[in-house]
Parts: structure tokens; sequence; C-alpha cells
């Protein structure tokens, strides 16, 4: 959770393929001949899109209400998607004509979508809260050195506010998350990490609405994180599916 | 003239009756018309594109197929009088205001927020020339861009105000005295020489006029504002980098630079030291179009998700078979339809409310950006794939926040109007705030 926190303050999408590559090594530790030091790709349960797929050597897939987990092996040349953020984990969709082959069904496949849905939550919030983090370093140091009304705008009442939020934002996220992280082995730690998840993306949306609000024009512009974070935030959110399906699996997590 | 107005004021309350039976919101027959001719140009030339219209354009370029057919749909002269050669109803805008940009602005937005900006911005640059009320610029100045329009070579204009050191500070009363400006104009004979460089100026690097604000002296800063007519090619005035935005990318945002360059005096728009007068009438004005490019936005996105929710499933069924899906879908039309009428009241005040411009302008982006990001999350990571487009619809979006005065700035506006101004504890209150409604200081602040 540290590591993915500090990677997601300069580059969410790398802290992406970071979680990814760490959730593919558990999940291939349960299957014989599998080496978890090479590149994997992962489809999160619930999700379309398979991150990592570029170079990856193998790719995990959930089917349909995680039904089943099927691995897609070799070379494989999916078509790329263009997200809206998150571009460096290297987004694919899957070819309608690729099948791949079933290596888990039934139970154990859904225990296995269960452990690594939690484990995504989890480190999808701590990226989350690494994306604030780094949205807020940016617009406090902007804020320190940009003049309006004859003053630097972090002395501006409305600017201190505005960050003032976003610092408070920032800390709930990692408050969250923190707490998440020491309860990863008890029974209903998947409720917990879909409440983090949902609760540190909303603070990372939040708070890089404010940093792109508090740049003004510049935050708008690709010079700057401010604009990058903002879109990382909001594709982060959508990480696990649609917000629908989110609510269901904590409705039902949560019985 | 007289009897002109109030014949055609007769006339559109006429329309309006009898084709809404009573609604007020009813859009009369000319603006019906305008409508499905612009939804007919988003149809054949914007929708079809769209994908190919958010690349960056590196040369500052705006897609010339798409400029001269929007010229030959008319949306290059929608405001400019017909004594000029445009299309614009002088007469009528008494009554309906600026409702027929409105009505373009939030078509062309509900298929590319960018292409709204990019026709939207060539009238924000147009506004001060008319604002001004002088007829013989309106005649030297307008008549060749209406004229231009029917050519294969359509001219756009744009307004420059902001500067590197000054953005919200020029949007703003209570910022502009302390403004760092670093646009300046010295008289000398028979003209003015303007040195200093513009920023963020949409269509900037591909309007052949452009209205720009420039101090006269340092001390009196935007007391002694005015405001400049610049042609394309004028010597000493040349583009600078053009921006790489996050959206919005059918319309060009470039830098501006002024290097000694001369503008004779009758290309001075209205009176020396008029600037900041101008320049606040102008955004009263553009707020509104800003606002109505959000409904287009907002409307566009909605349309979209519902197309998306059939197409979808989650488990078994349709997205839109889930009836917690339609429950947020149905909050998110009536969001769109409250915003219609914020948007079309404001757009009917001529001239222009600073208020209800101002209160257009932050719901319409607020509105805007809730429709795009709830709809994103209803469809999960399948919404993120540019494929679908409705990212684009987001990041288009949000730059509605930015532009025309960031929405904290208007926010500011609605509370100076309300008299929560600075100073305002310092003030004796005659009576309770609440014995003037809202809606009755709204009307004593307009102008």
């Amino acid at each position: 959770v540290a590591v993915l926190e500090s990677v997601a303050t300069v580059s969410a999408g790398t802290a992406l393929l970071f979680l990814v590559q760490g959730l593919v090594s558990w999940l291939s530790a349960s299957f014989e001949g599998a080496n978890p030091s090479e590149p994997c790709a992962l489809a999160l349960p619930g999700s379309e899109i398979a991150w990592g797929a570029f170079c990856a050597r193998r790719t995990y897939w959930f089917g349909e209400e995680a039904h089943d987990v099927r691995l897609f092996a070799g070379e494989t040349a999916w078509p790329r998607v263009e997200p809206l953020g998150l571009r460096s984990a290297w987004p694919c969709r899957r070819p309608q004509d690729t099948l791949g082959t079933t290596i888990a069904s039934g139970a154990d496949a859904h225990g296995m979508a269960t452990r690594i849905r939690a484990g995504a939550c989890l480190g999808a919030a701590a990226i989350a809260t690494g994306i604030a983090r780094g949205a807020l370093a940016e617009a406090e140091s902007y804020a320190a050195h940009r003049y309006q009304g004859g003053d630097i705008i972090a002395r501006l009442p409305i600017v201190q506010a505005m960050l003032g939020r976003a610092r408070a934002s920032t800390r709930r996220a990692r408050l969250l998350v923190q707490a998440a992280a020491t309860r990863w082995a008890e029974a209903d730690f998947e409720a917990d990490a879909l409440s983090v998840f949902l609760g540190a993306s909303s603070e990372a949306t939040s708070t890089t609405t404010c940093a792109v609000q508090i740049l003004g024009g510049y935050g708008y512009m690709q010079d700057y994180g401010a604009e990058r974070r903002w879109r990382d935030a909001r594709a982060l959110a959508s990480l696990l599916g649609a917000a629908e399906r989110n609510a269901i699996h904590l409705a039902g997590a949560a019985s | 003239v007289r009897l002109g107005q109030s014949t055609a004021d007769a006339l559109v309350h006429r329309f309006e009756h009898a084709r809404g039976a009573g609604d007020p919101l009813a859009l009369p027959p000319w603006a019906v018309e305008l409508r499905a001719r612009v939804s007919a140009f988003v149809a054949g030339h914007v929708s079809p594109r769209v994908s190919e219209l958010d690349r960056h354009p590196s040369d500052g370029q705006p897609d010339p197929h798409l400029v001269s057919e929007g010229a030959r749909a008319g949306l290059l002269t929608l405001a400019i009088p017909a004594y000029a050669g445009g299309d614009g109803r002088l007469l009528t805008m008494a009554r309906t205001g600026i409702l027929n940009l409105a009505v373009a602005l939030e078509e062309l937005a509900a298929g590319c927020a960018g292409v709204a900006t990019l026709f939207g911005a060539h009238h924000l640059g147009l506004t001060p020339i008319l604002l001004s009320g002088d007829f013989r610029q309106h005649w030297r100045l307008l008549r060749p861009i209406a004229r231009s329009a029917r050519s294969s070579r359509p001219s756009l204009c744009a307004f420059a105000i902001t500067e590197p050191g000054a953005g919200s500070d020029v949007e703003d009363r209570r910022g502009s005295r302390a403004a760092r400006l670093s646009t300046f104009a010295r008289k000398v004979a028979g003209g003015y020489v303007l040195d200093g460089r513009k920023c963020f100026i949409s269509n900037g690097s591909a309007a052949d006029l452009v209205t720009v604000f420039a101090a006269l002296s340092r001390e009196r800063g935007v007391d002694s504002w005015t405001c400049f007519a610049l042609r394309r090619g004028s010597p000493g005035f040349h583009v600078g980098r053009v921006e790489n935005k996050m959206g919005q990318r059918a319309s060009p945002t470039a830098e501006l630079v002024f290097d000694g360059c001369f503008v004779p005096e009758a290309d001075r728009i209205g009176r020396e030291g008029q600037g900041w007068q101008l320049n606040q009438m102008t955004l009263d004005t553009s707020r509104v179009g800003v606002a109505a490019i959000a409904l287009g936005a907002a409307r566009g996105a909605l349309d979209q998700l519902v197309v998306e929710c059939r197409r979808r499933r989650l488990g078994s069924r349709p997205l839109l078979a889930h009836a917690e899906v339609r429950l947020q879908i149905a909050d998110l039309a009536m969001k769109v339809e409250t915003l219609r009428s914020v948007v079309w009241r404001a757009a009917r005040v001529f001239p222009p409310s600073e208020v209800l411009s101002a209160t257009a302008k932050c719901t319409g982006a607020d509105v805007a950006v809730d429709v795009c990001e709830r709809s994103l999350a209803l469809l999960g990571d399948a919404g993120l794939d540019a494929a679908v487009g409705l990212e684009k619809r987001l990041r288009d979006a949000r730059l509605l926040q930015i532009y025309e005065g960031t929405n904290q700035i208007n926010r500011l506006v609605v509370a100076d109007a309300l008299g929560l101004g600075d100073g305002a504890l310092d003030q004796p209150s005659p009576s309770s705030p609440a014995a003037a409604s809202v809606d009755e200081r709204i009307a004593l602040s307009a102008p």
C-alpha cells in the first residue's frame, strides 16, 4: 500500500502496473507451471479492460460474473484502448474471437475473484490516495507562487478554503487505506476494501478537481500534471466496473 | 423604428404563446428553424468526425471543412446585424436577447463542445464591436467578416483579455485593480502601438480579427483599459505557442504576442478607458453562451448514456433494465431540464444581467461535469474507452468550469449582487437580508 501510494503521487498508471503485477503473482501461485516473475496482465472481475496487456506474456481474465478464470498465454496483440486516464498502464481490450483456456471455474473461480477484487480495491484505494497527494502538492506549490489581486493566491481565503478541504480529503483517504490494510486477513475484508476504494476514489476525485481549479487555465493544459491526475482519478474510480455493479457487490458482501 | 420594434415584440409574444400554449420557455418559430438547421449541420459535419476533431491542432488551425460548412449554415453571422451583411435580428433582440446564439451553441455542444467553443469564441470576438454601438465600425469591421462567411475561406474572430499574469483578475471587479497587466498601448500619431502578450486565447491562432484589451497607463491599470481591433498580419502581431489542452481541441487556443504593433485610431473600439466596461458587458453576454454550451454538453452526454445503457449488460440484463440505473438517468434528465430553464431565462434578458449570466454559467458548467461524471460511473470501465465518446465529453465539459471566469469568480459576482461583497459587514443593513428577495436583488442589479 505504501509503495503504490508513493508511486501514484508521480504516475498512477505505473502504480497500477505494479498493482496488477502483485495481484497476478498471487494468482499465478495457485496454478502449476506459472512463473510469477514474468510480466502478466489482468482483467479485474467485472471489468472489460485488461491492464498491462501490451507487454504481458500471460493475461488472466475473469469471465462474466466470475464464473470462470481464463488464461491467455503467449504473444497477444490485443487492441489498445485509449482510456480517459491511467494510459501508462497499457489497457487493452480482448478481441471477440479469442477464448483462452479456462483454468478455474465454479467455487474456485469465485473464491479467486473475491480475493483479487479485495486486493485490487485496497491497492486502487492506495493509488487514489497517491493521486490526491500529488495533486495537492502541485496545487499548494502553484498557489504559493501565483499572484492574483496583488497577492499570492495561497493567501486568498477562497483558495485557502479549497486547499484546506483538499488536505482534509487526502488525509481522510490515507487514514481509510491504512486502517483497511491492517485488516487484510479478516473474514469480511472484501466489504472493507470495497468501501475504502469507493471512499478514497471519491476523495481523489474531489482533490484533483480542486487542483485543476486552483491552477485555472494552466490546470487544463497538458504541460502540468493537474489535468493528468484529474483524468487518472476518474479512470481509477471506474476500474472495478460500473458503480451499480460495485453497489451490488457491496450489498452482497455486507449481507 | 419604435413602431417596428413594438410590432416585432408583439409578433414574438404571439408566437411564443401560440407555440407553447402559455409555456414561457417555448421557442419562437425562427429559433425552432435555427435549431433544426444547426442540428442538421451537427449530424452531417460534426458527429461523424468527433474523434478526428479531438486531435490536438498542432498548427493552430481549426478544421477548414468544419469552418466553411459552419459558415454556410450561418454560424458565423448569427450576431452580425443585417445592415452589416449578417443574419442578426436587432429588433427581436430587445425581446429575445441572445436566444439565437444560445440555441445554436446548445445544438453544437450536443455534438461536440469544442466545436461550440470554436463558433462561440468567434461571436465573443465580435461582441465588443457590437456593444460599442458605433455603426460606422460595424459597417467597416463586421461587413468583411459577413462577406467572408459566404466565401471559400471564412474569417474567424477572437477576444483577448487573459494575460500570463492576469487570468481571473481581469474577469472580476475586485482583482482588476491590482492585476499584473503586461499588455500596454501607447498613443502615437494616427493611432496606438501595442506591446505585450495575451494567453489562452480561443481561436487566437486562427482569427483574422482579434479584439484586444490593453492598458494606456501602468498607474491606472484596468481603469485605462481600451479595446482595439487587430487584424491578422499586422506588423508586430504574431501567434506564440499553441496550447495542448485536455479537451475542446476542435477550438485552437494560443498565445498572442504584440511587439510594437501599430493600430490605427479608427480601429479603437469604444472610447479610451472604456475597455473595462466593454469587457464586463461582453462577459455578461458570453457567459450565457458558455451556459448554453454546458446545456448542450450535458444533453449530449445524457443521450449517449441512454444509448449505451440500452446496449450494455450488467449480469444477464441490459443496464437499462436495472431500476437504480433508470433512477439515475431520470435524475440527470431532471438536472438538464432545470438547467434549460436557467439558460433560456438568462438568454432572453437584454442587455444581459450580470447575475443571471453568472448563475447560468456556474450552474451549467457544474451540471455538465456532473452529468458526464455520473454517466461514466454508470458505465464503469466501458465508459473510459475513447471509442465510446463519453470520456471526451467529460474532458470537454471540464473547461466550462474554468473559462469565462472560473466558477469561483462567477459565484463571487452573485455574492456581490446579493450585497455580500467585501465590506458587507461594515455596512449597516437597512433591512433584513430576506426583505428583498434574491430575485428582486437580481432585477435591481440588471444594467
